[in-house]
């Protein structure tokens, strides 16, 4: 490409091809090109002027990368660009920049026409765009409603009968510039969100030739066959053609009880394998699919509006009747229309209207920045109005990678006998717990091939296969003494609780009989304190603990933590009812989890959150998921929060007592009609473009 | 009264031969070549105009820039 620098300084260089150099469409992909050089550290591209602007990483590099770019840039061709979508950075840039180019341009057309089209012409516009208004207004009126746009309607009307046009126009532009405003902060917020929700998954098992091989997805092709074992998202269009599976396809239908899947029917990328474990032949792979989901449930979806956020939009409706009122009385009173519709151009609904849902979506925006996605309004006024916080002890309050510290064999097998076993069986699924004993193993150098029958996960309590023609279980005491009668004679218990200590104890059962126990030691995550503590500043009065390892295991975690209630070996389908207990008690409760096994509780909650390492049932059912894996974050999340309610409720304050002044105003005399639009609309614009700004100020201070 | 001295009437011919003439000219190869060289100097104007906008915006979010390194916030 022919071009010029025009800006050369350290780490920024702008190059210029001029105008026709290339086309608007090739924006995204030239952006793409340059990004995906790795000293590029941003890149914006615009096709008005042919500019590329380029930002790049200094230091003891600085001279050879500058070489490197302006040689990649002379390079280019637009022949050769990438494909495929536009990635997030340029996409808030062009919505960034087309929301600046049509306020400017609005502005500029408001001006011109103000000043240069003669009057007659102007008057003829204003009534007829005017009318549009009062013909909307008219058409929701004579469906029995009375909303805020038959007010404008109404506003407008007034205005032009008065023969205000002035007015009119004003009111009419300054209610297109805060529509456009609306707009552009939707697109950026639902822009952001899509980035943010990109949850992946990022390894597979793939059946080649027989044998599971772990791949990445993206090395996935059409026509492979992909295992998929119970708990995990599928992350694949495809056909079954070996097993059989119940699916949850509540992402794509909204039906929540799980669909039978054999032989020849269907799954979908982004569904999740409730029970079971099949072979899907690869039709396509869309990673894109769930993502999507999720941001129209958010966009559409009333129930998952902040209850303030529906109480904003039925309180800014049910004003406009009082309007009307005070538009009547006053005329009534004094016999004057001018300061009548004064009454009429000011109302509390508009500003109500547009502030609320414009700071649930942007501090929606802020917590997708801070790596916190939350589905919905609603879940940031639940966490905000909480006051008990339940958490998952393993994986959540626990460092989210276990260590096997000891394996207690029993009945004359090895220590390497029984990891070997445990790993083997283990390591098809994505549990804390298990990852503890496949690193155990491969620390200890020790290989295991596949050696057993199809593992059938048994939700919460533990794995069973059949190795050699004996049924093999392992899992926590209870499913594997309990519920699969493995013998544990008292010697063997007494060794096991000798040897264990506040260890977690995971139990292997070979044909009835116990084959050893794996130690697991969990230290509770380096911040879980202080996240703690910082939760109980932010108004959380009750913290608790759920997990169904033993007394001694809890006890020491909770001491450690400073937690006030925990319940110990709590069976995982009694998790929820814990939950509901409190809930029943009147609490609000936020639950914290990370398993399969937390997934009823998290649909339990008032408002839940899963931890970016998670299972991906526990992120699908969670309200918010952390995409770091501290737990500070919780905290943050609770400023954040709160801080949105205190917006909202600032903006309640200044909207009410400012409209009320302008209405007194009008009702005086003071303020001529379209002064009082002018001020009322300008404090609209005002508290939109206030309710868009971030709620924290600044940037989280860097951990350690 | 004579039908020529009639100027209403004489408005109607007006109108009739003006609109004979003014479709005459619309139809007219000419007039085609002269309407799509005008839109193509309105079109070259626009971008022309959004292309020195553009330089403009970039010129200044350098200055910006420099101000912002001078300062020392970069």
């Amino acid at each position: 490409m022919h071009t010029r620098i025009v800006y050369d300084k350290p780490g920024r260089i702008r190059f210029r091809a001029g105008a026709y150099a290339f086309e608007p469409e090739h924006e995204p992909r030239i952006h793409k090109a340059c990004v995906a050089n790795p000293y590029v550290k941003r890149a914006v591209v615009h096709s008005e002027n042919g500019g590329i602007l380029i930002e790049y990483e200094t230091g003891s590099h600085e001279q050879f990368n500058r070489e490197q770019l302006i040689a990649f840039i002379q390079k280019l061709d637009l022949a050769t660009l990438p494909e495929g979508e536009p990635d997030t950075a340029y996409q808030l840039q062009a919505l960034d920049s087309r929301f600046k180019n049509k306020l400017a341009f609005m502005l500029a057309r408001r001006y011109l026409f103000k000043w240069f089209v003669p009057l007659p012409i102007r008057t003829a516009v204003h009534i007829y765009k005017g009318l549009k208004y009062v013909v909307k207004g008219l058409d929701i009126l004579s469906q029995g409603k009375l909303t805020v746009e038959v007010l404008d309607g109404a506003a407008i009307g007034a205005s032009l009968l008065q023969r205000n046009y002035n007015s009119a126009g004003t009111i009419m532009f300054l209610l297109s510039v805060s529509g456009l405003l609306e707009e552009y902060t939707k697109a950026r917020t639902r822009t952001a969100l899509t980035a943010s929700l990109a949850v992946k998954v990022d390894l597979v098992w793939v059946v080649k030739d027989g044998v599971d091989v772990q791949m990445h997805l993206q090395d996935v092709k059409e026509g492979d066959l992909v295992r998929i074992r119970s708990g995990a998202m599928i992350p694949v269009d495809g056909t079954v053609v070996e097993g059989d599976a119940f699916v949850n396809e509540a992402t794509m239908t909204g039906e929540s009880q799980a669909v039978h899947k054999s032989a020849g029917k269907s799954v979908f990328a982004g569904t999740i394998l409730d029970e079971g474990s099949i072979v899907v032949s690869v039709r396509a792979v869309n990673g894109n699919t769930k993502i999507q989901k999720i941001i129209e449930l958010i966009d559409q979806s009333e129930d998952l509006k902040a209850s303030i956020q529906s109480k904003a939009e039925r309180l800014a409706d049910s004003i406009v009747p009082y309007s009307f009122l005070g538009f009547g009385l006053t005329l009534l009173f004094t016999r004057n229309v001018t300061k009548a519709v004064s009454i009429l151009m000011v109302d509390y609904s508009c500003a109500i209207k547009l502030s609320t849902p414009i700071s649930v979506i942007s501090a929606l925006r802020e917590a997708a920045d801070r790596n916190m996605t939350v589905k919905g309004g609603k879940y940031l006024e639940e966490f905000a109005l909480a006051d008990t916080i339940v958490f998952d002890k393993t994986g959540t309050l626990t460092k989210a990678e276990p260590k096997l510290e000891k394996v207690i064999p029993f009945n004359d097998r090895s220590e390497e006998e029984v990891l070997r076993i445990a790993a083997c069986i283990e390591e098809h699924f994505p549990h804390s717990m298990a990852r503890a004993i496949v690193r155990g193993a491969l620390d200890r150098g020790i290989d295991h091939e596949e050696e057993h029958a199809d593992v059938k996960y048994i939700v919460a309590h533990g794995i069973a296969t059949t190795l050699n023609g004996e049924r093999a279980v392992i899992g926590s005491k209870h499913f594997v003494v309990e519920d699969e009668h493995v013998t544990v004679s008292d010697t063997e218990q007494k060794r096991i609780d000798e040897l264990a200590g506040a260890a977690s104890v995971i139990y292997l059962g070979i044909g009835g009989k116990l084959a050893g126990v794996l130690c697991i030691s969990d230290p509770p995550r380096d911040e879980a304190a202080e996240a703690i503590r910082m939760l109980r500043e932010r108004g959380i009065k009750h913290v608790a603990m759920i997990t169904g390892d033993s007394q001694k295991a809890a006890e020491r975690t909770a001491q450690l933590l400073g937690i006030d209630i925990f319940y110990a070996q709590v069976l995982p389908e009694d998790k929820h009812r814990y939950v509901e207990k409190m809930k029943a008690e009147g609490h609000r409760v936020i639950m914290v989890g990370d398993g399969i096994n937390d997934a009823p509780a998290l649909a339990a909650a008032n408002v839940s959150v899963a931890l970016s390492d998670a299972s991906d049932i526990a992120r699908e059912t969670a309200d918010v998921t952390l995409r770091s894996e501290d737990l500070r974050d919780l905290a943050e999340l609770k400023d954040l929060s709160i801080q949105l309610m205190d917006k909202i409720q600032a903006n309640y304050r200044f909207i009410v007592t400012f409209n009320t002044a302008l209405l007194a105003a009008g009702f005086f005399g003071i303020l001529t009609p379209s002064t009082s639009a002018l001020l009322h609309n300008m404090s609209t614009m005002g508290i939109c473009a206030k309710s868009m700004m971030p709620l924290k100020q600044h940037a989280p201070a860097k951990r350690s | 009264m004579s039908i020529w001295k009639n100027e209403k009437f004489w408005c109607v011919v007006g109108g009739a031969i003006g609109s004979a003439i003014a479709k005459k000219i619309l139809k007219a190869p000419k007039t085609r070549e002269y309407a799509v060289k005008g839109l193509a100097h309105g079109m070259k104007f626009t971008a022309d105009a959004k292309a020195t906008f553009q330089d403009m915006k970039d010129e200044a979010a350098d200055i910006c820039n420099d101000a912002k390194n001078e300062a020392g916030l970069k």
